[in-house]
């Protein structure tokens, strides 16, 4: 069982009182990893928000059908911090890949039906969550951003 | 122009219900913009969302040194589309520059903090809004991909769907109308492709219109003079012409 001085120190549930913890942490699965290993693919429909409990998370845009390059890694996640954002919208596939990037890698899971029942039941948890989640959105997307103005701001000085 | 009927079509308060929107009216502020003009720059802090009303606002990077240029449009935001959700997201910068891409470009601005009073009252609104604008980032994301793997000069893709069913209806001289326009119009990032039928013989023939990694428009029985307004209008002035769009 994942405790709750655990989860109230992971971001996205910061803002949450204890009940709302507590009805969080009633969702929370346990799932291990080995170095290398992958957790999800870009491109898989999600089914869970993942939290890294010990070790690390390489989360990497990978090209279609390629394989994993060490270059295209966009983020190297630790202990409390989630991802797989994308199962709390309506896009339903995961935007990059992650793989365990340590020798024993635990994450928390949540599925994401649970935890959508839950923003039903409760608006202001769901509030509270979703403004966190979009913040992580927005710095996966801002480092990817980032990756893809350095590219093509060589491509455009190259060029010059 | 900005009133609850376009409120209720812009991306980010969809679901929201009329008492909402009228909240939200309430923060709106309307501002004009020219061709070029300059609606916040890269590192300005962000405060604020930008509602497209009317024209299409292109987010570019900056280079050092160099005057900004179309080469360096990341994304083009054209009606009922929004831009400024950086506001949202820690370091509370603006992540591009944003320049007004068409002749006239009216803009809604909506102070964040307003939206957050707002949310702070009706947590489901604010649940609504979030999810909504994580979904726009998720959709931002795929379309960030795909630009990275294209090459910059080519931000306008015109497809013409030219299958045997295409052809017979027309599209061989919609075609020809197209390039003929492009020509005309010295636009070195228009790239026209061609492809199959796209299901929708009697509705044939189709173009598709994708700007700098925007959601794509499907026109449907489109004739040369069709086309001509398509190129003039959409093409180069940012305006959808929503009569001749393919309803599916």
């Amino acid at each position: 069982m994942v405790s709750l001085d655990f989860l109230e120190n992971v971001e996205a549930f910061s803002e949450l009182d204890d009940d709302q913890l507590t009805a969080v942490q009633e969702c929370c699965e346990i799932a291990e990893f080995k170095r290398g290993e992958k957790i999800f693919a870009a491109g898989e429909t999600p089914e869970y928000f993942w939290i890294v409990l010990e070790g690390q998370v390489n989360l990497t845009w990978d090209a279609p059908e390629g394989p994993a390059l060490p270059e295209n890694t966009i983020t190297t996640l630790s202990e409390g911090m989630p991802f797989g954002w994308s199962s709390l919208v309506p896009s339903h596939k995961y935007r990059l890949s992650a793989r365990s990037a340590s020798r024993n890698c635990k994450t928390v899971r949540i599925p994401k039906g649970r935890l959508l029942q839950l923003f039903e039941a409760d608006a202001q948890l769901g509030y509270r969550v979703m403004s966190k989640v979009m913040i992580v959105a927005g710095q996966r997307f801002h480092q990817l951003q980032d990756e893809v103005a350095r590219r093509r701001g060589h491509d455009i000085i190259n060029r010059w | 122009m900005g009133g609850l009927d376009f409120l209720e079509k812009v991306d980010i308060f969809k679901e929201l219900d009329k008492d909402q929107l009228k909240a939200v009216h309430k923060g709106g502020r309307e501002k004009q913009y020219l061709y070029g003009d300059r609606l916040f720059a890269e590192g300005e802090n962000a405060d604020r969302i930008w509602l497209v009303i009317d024209g299409q606002v292109d987010l570019r990077f900056d280079l050092p040194g160099r005057q900004t240029s179309e080469e360096n449009t990341i994304f083009s935001i054209t009606t009922r589309q929004t831009l400024g959700w950086s506001s949202f997201v820690p370091p509370f910068k603006y992540a591009l520059s944003a320049y007004s891409a068409t002749k006239s470009c009216k803009i809604l601005q909506i102070n964040k903090d307003y939206l957050l009073e707002c949310f702070e009252k009706d947590p489901r609104m604010g649940l609504k809004f979030m999810t909504n604008v994580a979904a726009i980032t998720s959709r931002h994301f795929d379309q960030l991909q795909e630009s990275a793997t294209v090459s910059p000069v080519a931000r306008v893709k015109i497809t013409v769907h030219m299958s045997t069913c295409g052809i017979a209806a027309g599209a061989r001289q919609v075609m020809s109308a197209l390039v003929e326009e492009i020509s005309r119009s010295d636009r070195p990032d228009i790239k026209v492709a061609s492809s199959g039928c796209i299901g929708h013989c009697q509705n044939e023939p189709n173009i598709t219109v994708e700007i700098g990694g925007g959601e794509p428009v499907i026109y449907q029985k489109m004739t040369p003079e069709k086309m001509r307004q398509v190129f003039q209008k959409h093409i180069l002035g940012g305006d959808v012409q929503t009569e001749f769009v393919l309803v599916q």
